[in-house]
């Protein structure tokens, strides 16, 4: 059972009057992969850094696997350089004036590590990032994935209790990314790392991370695990950022045991089947689908439950599938193809929204 | 942070505002009340506006602002954009032999302006200069062409000796730095060389630029030595000149010289404001530990371009330095018609007199001790304005340009007050010390600028990464910092040394016989009209700046940003 490394109790920042982290708590475990997911501005970098020490919280405590290291109550702050975290910055801030090796041991040499002992360990930390080979390259002539490496290895020659990673990929490109997150995956699997990462791209976040918080204006939108935050959303502003969401507005008709059935207002009144109770007849909801779970059949399907009828409107290739974004009635409603299925823009198909795997909103 | 109050942090900066407030603002607060004062400064104090009265009222006052306004624009109209393109082509362009020309304009800058002054008369003297006296051979020509004690005349002065190559020493460093990146995004849009340098290069390098254009404007109200020699012949004042004359007149006249550079103090306040605002307003990092250094292709402009190029340094410094060089060995300065005009005889006088020997040594100390003493101070002060969040920084910031405006002569005085009023201090003066502080002190404002001009391009991320890798500030400060700006360093220690060389306004009042320097040497031979011998002590002041620059450039050359 792993215990926890990082516990943050009502972390507040305020910059003037504003509020860019508004009272976070939460809790990070030993050896897990922990994320904050959000847009722009929503307070995720100013809790890394505070995390870090960089930043001076307003209200709150932090502590490091037990042991406070800032709390405002009791003026206690400790300096960043004394917190054994391991940082990259997404810039990388490697150092200009010295080379890659000196950079990765400057850790050590402010740590007073003896000669012998930090060629080692900068051998071996330049050997898991694999660039053993550029040790003796001067900082100015690497390229912003060979940068990134040596900021990863400058971070963990020290072997520090939590690596602290701010949107470390977002300089790199498309393929490098992706690579990128393979072996950090990897690296952290290896050495049992804490991980808290920060990052706008929930795809990152979502294939790296064992937990995920969802940030919206330095507030917690919801903590989870990946699947729970794409499957389960909370709120609507996590069902939007994650992933795609086609939305139909509807009013429920009636209600059972069985679940509720709601007419789709503005896709010609069709009729669909939900398992969400708990709704007045009546009432305007939201319904909301993940595109993926939404099936598109060329031949009319008769007398099935939750089919509409529509025209195609346009068609994406997207190599691996194609999107299609169908007209049914006002509503407009996305959708994958089956690989192998071809549609011609204003053909008619059939949708099937499957029951299980709608979810019911309030109207907005 | 906050928090905890006592760190090493806190206190070096506190260290560091007690010292600059003492040497800089304390001498102003005397200058002030001495403009008030009805005797002389070592008397009894007593409340007069008669100071005032005789400064307001001093004849050709209001002329002699106005003339330090015209030559500001001729001067800068012209140095400026000339300065920009210059730097552009030695920093961002594959012009041949860049390297080679950044190192002339450095030795430009270098050139004391007596001396280049001196080399100019004997060009451009409406009488005995050489080029009027070839201009007049020519059939057409029945009039002296050239006047060098005329306004353009000053303004040749200028352009000669600082306005250029000081803007260019300064740029060129700036422009290096610039994230390649945002030229070649413009150059890929359409734009060609000339456009992208408009566009993008000078409005990226505002605040560097900006800074830079502040600085001289103020410098402007302080430019002595050249219309000291220049302007009486044609009845033509500036402001410091009015202040000078103010002084050395018997009796000094104190109290009005002093409430003249209070208005000074004034004039200057909304400069720093300025720029002050100018630089909070945006983010202007370019230097982020992403060097790129690729230089932009000038094509079949390569050699028109070094060729123009040549041609300025040519006037900045051959032609002023081989007539100075020529002067020494000549009997009568200017007169090449005598018999045997030619002679060794000004040299040995010279080199032989013990004199000479002791201002040598002197000079050595000085310029050293200052250089020395300016590297450890300057780029504390640099980061305390630029990145520290101290509530006095902006305090810090404005003292540190107070030097800047007072003219020399002033701060003199005002640190002439301070170490004969103070009983720990008095027993340096008429040792070197006080030479040292005082070149310290005088130079605080350009060396620090300088620095923060290179530090507002670091990145914070560099220092933030070295905290969270374990090292104190103090640790980042050393280690981190300290070593990517050491080039910048090395610049300012080099400016330093060589300007104390040729000092002659802030330590004309502070020296003692035992402690004079070469350039108050210089100057007394001047006035005794031994023009030979003063050209003789400036040759060896130029080779002595230039030596020092030369060694200290092979050491700059293996330090810094490998690239």
């Amino acid at each position: 059972m792993n215990g926890i490394r990082l516990s943050l109790q009502g972390i507040t920042k305020r910059f003037g009057a504003a509020r860019a982290v508004d009272g976070i708590s939460l809790d990070i475990r030993a050896g897990e992969t922990f994320s904050f997911l959000g847009p722009s501005g929503c307070g995720k970098t100013t809790t890394l850094r505070m995390i870090a020490g960089l930043d001076v919280p307003d209200e709150g405590e932090i502590l490091l696997d037990g042991v406070p290291i800032v709390s405002v109550a009791r003026r206690m702050f400790t300096q960043p350089e004394k917190r054994r975290m391991g940082m990259v910055f997404q810039s990388y801030a490697i150092w200009p004036h010295m080379t890659v090796a000196e950079n990765v041991a400057f850790p050590l040499r402010v740590r007073g590590t003896s000669r012998p002992a930090m060629r080692e360990k900068v051998r071996n930390a330049l050997d898991l990032v694999g660039l053993a080979a550029y040790a003796d390259r001067p900082a100015p002539r690497l390229s912003g994935g060979q940068q990134q490496r040596v900021a990863l290895a400058r971070a963990l020659v020290y072997e520090p209790a939590v690596l602290l990673l701010d949107e470390p990929m977002s300089n790199l490109d498309v393929k490098l990314r992706e690579q990128m997150r393979i072996e950090l995956k990897l690296l952290q699997q290896k050495l049992g790392l804490t991980l808290v990462y920060v990052t706008h791209d929930q795809v990152e976040a979502l294939s790296l991370s064992d937990t995920v918080a969802v940030m919206s204006n330095g507030r917690i939108e919801q903590i989870g695990s990946p699947h729970d935050l794409y499957e389960r959303p909370a709120t609507p502003f996590v069902r939007d950022f994650l992933g795609k969401s086609v939305t139909v507005r509807g009013r429920v008709v009636s209600s059972g045991p069985d679940g509720t059935v709601l007419e789709a207002m503005e896709a010609d009144g069709a009729r669909l089947h939900c398992h969400v109770h708990g709704m007045t007849v009546g009432q305007t909801v939201v319904l909301s689908i993940r595109p993926e779970a939404i099936a598109v059949l060329t031949t009319a399907v008769p007398s099935e439950s939750n089919v509409l009828v529509g025209t195609v409107a346009a068609v994406l290739y997207q190599g691996e599938r194609s999107e299609c974004e169908i007209r049914v009635g006002d509503e407009r409603i996305s959708a994958y193809l089956q690989p192998g299925t071809t549609v011609a823009r204003g053909q008619t198909v059939t949708v099937k929204l499957p029951a299980e795997r709608i979810s019911v909103w309030p109207a907005a | 942070m906050p928090w905890p109050k006592l760190n090493v942090q806190a206190t070096l900066f506190a260290f560091v505002f007690a010292v600059v407030a003492f040497f800089v603002l304390y001498p102003m607060v005397l200058l002030i009340a001495f403009s008030f004062q009805a005797g002389v400064p070592g008397e009894a104090f007593h409340f007069t506006w008669a100071g005032w009265h005789a400064a307001l009222d001093e004849s050709g006052m209001l002329e002699s602002v106005f003339n330090t306004g015209r030559l500001l624009i001729a001067i800068q109209g012209i140095a400026l954009p000339v300065s920009i393109v210059i730097a552009w082509l030695i920093a961002r362009t594959d012009m041949p032999g860049r390297n080679w020309l950044e190192f002339m304009f450095w030795i430009a800058f270098f050139l004391p302006a007596l001396s280049i002054t001196l080399g100019w008369i004997l060009c451009l003297d409406p009488q005995y200069g050489v080029f009027n006296k070839l201009a007049l051979m020519l059939p057409f020509v029945h009039e002296s062409p050239f006047n060098i004690y005329s306004f353009w005349g000053v303004v040749w002065a200028h352009l000669g000796t600082n306005a250029i190559a000081i803007k260019v020493m300064l740029l060129a460093p700036a422009f290096r730095n610039m994230d390649a990146a945002l030229e070649e995004a413009a150059r890929v849009c359409g734009a060609n060389r000339f456009r992208t340098l408009l566009r993008i290069v000078v409005p990226t390098m505002t605040p560097a630029i900006l800074t830079i254009v502040l600085m001289v404007m103020i410098r402007s109200m302080q430019g002595l030595e050249i219309e000291l020699v220049l302007g009486p012949p044609f009845d033509f004042y500036v402001y410091s000149t009015k202040i000078y004359g103010l002084i050395s007149q018997e009796p000094p006249q104190f109290a009005p010289a002093s409430a003249l550079a209070t208005i000074g103090l004034l004039a200057i306040l909304p400069l720093v404001l300025v720029q002050r605002w100018i630089i909070s307003r945006r983010q202007y990092t370019t230097l982020t530990g992403k060097v790129q250094i690729q230089p932009a292709r000038l094509g079949r402009g390569r050699y028109p371009a070094f060729a123009l190029i040549c041609a300025v340094v040519v006037l900045l410094t051959l032609i002023p330095l081989g007539f100075l060089f020529t002067a020494t060995f000549m009997k009568l300065f200017g007169f090449f018609d005598i018999a045997q005009p030619w002679t060794f005889h000004n040299w040995i006088a010279v080199i032989t007199d013990d004199l000479f020997i002791r201002s040598l040594v002197n000079t050595l100390l000085m310029s050293g001790g200052a250089g020395i003493l300016a590297v450890i101070l300057y780029p504390l002060i640099a980061y305390y304005t630029v990145r520290s969040a101290f509530r006095g920084r902006s305090v810090l910031d404005f003292l540190s340009w107070i030097p800047f405006a007072i003219p020399g002569v002033l701060l003199g005085v005002g640190l002439l007050y301070v170490f004969l009023g103070n009983p720990v201090l008095k027993p340096l003066y008429g040792t070197m010390w006080v030479l040292i502080l005082a070149t310290v002190a005088s130079h605080m404002t350009l060396g620090t600028q300088i620095i923060k001009s290179n530090m507002i391009q670091l990145g914070v991320e560099l220092e933030e990464a070295g905290r969270v890798a374990g090292a104190t500030w103090l640790g980042t400060y050393r280690r981190i910092v300290v070593p990517i700006i050491v080039p910048v360093l090395l610049v300012v220690s080099v400016m330093v040394f060589v300007t104390a060389a040729r000092d002659i306004a802030s330590v004309a009042l502070l020296a003692t016989n035992e402690t004079r320097t070469l350039a108050l040497l210089q100057l007394d031979y001047m006035v005794d009209g031994r023009y030979e011998y003063a050209a003789v002590v400036s040759v060896v002041v130029i080779a002595l700046s230039t030596g020092v620059a030369l060694i200290v450039r092979a050491l700059g050359l293996r330090l810094g940003i490998r690239a």
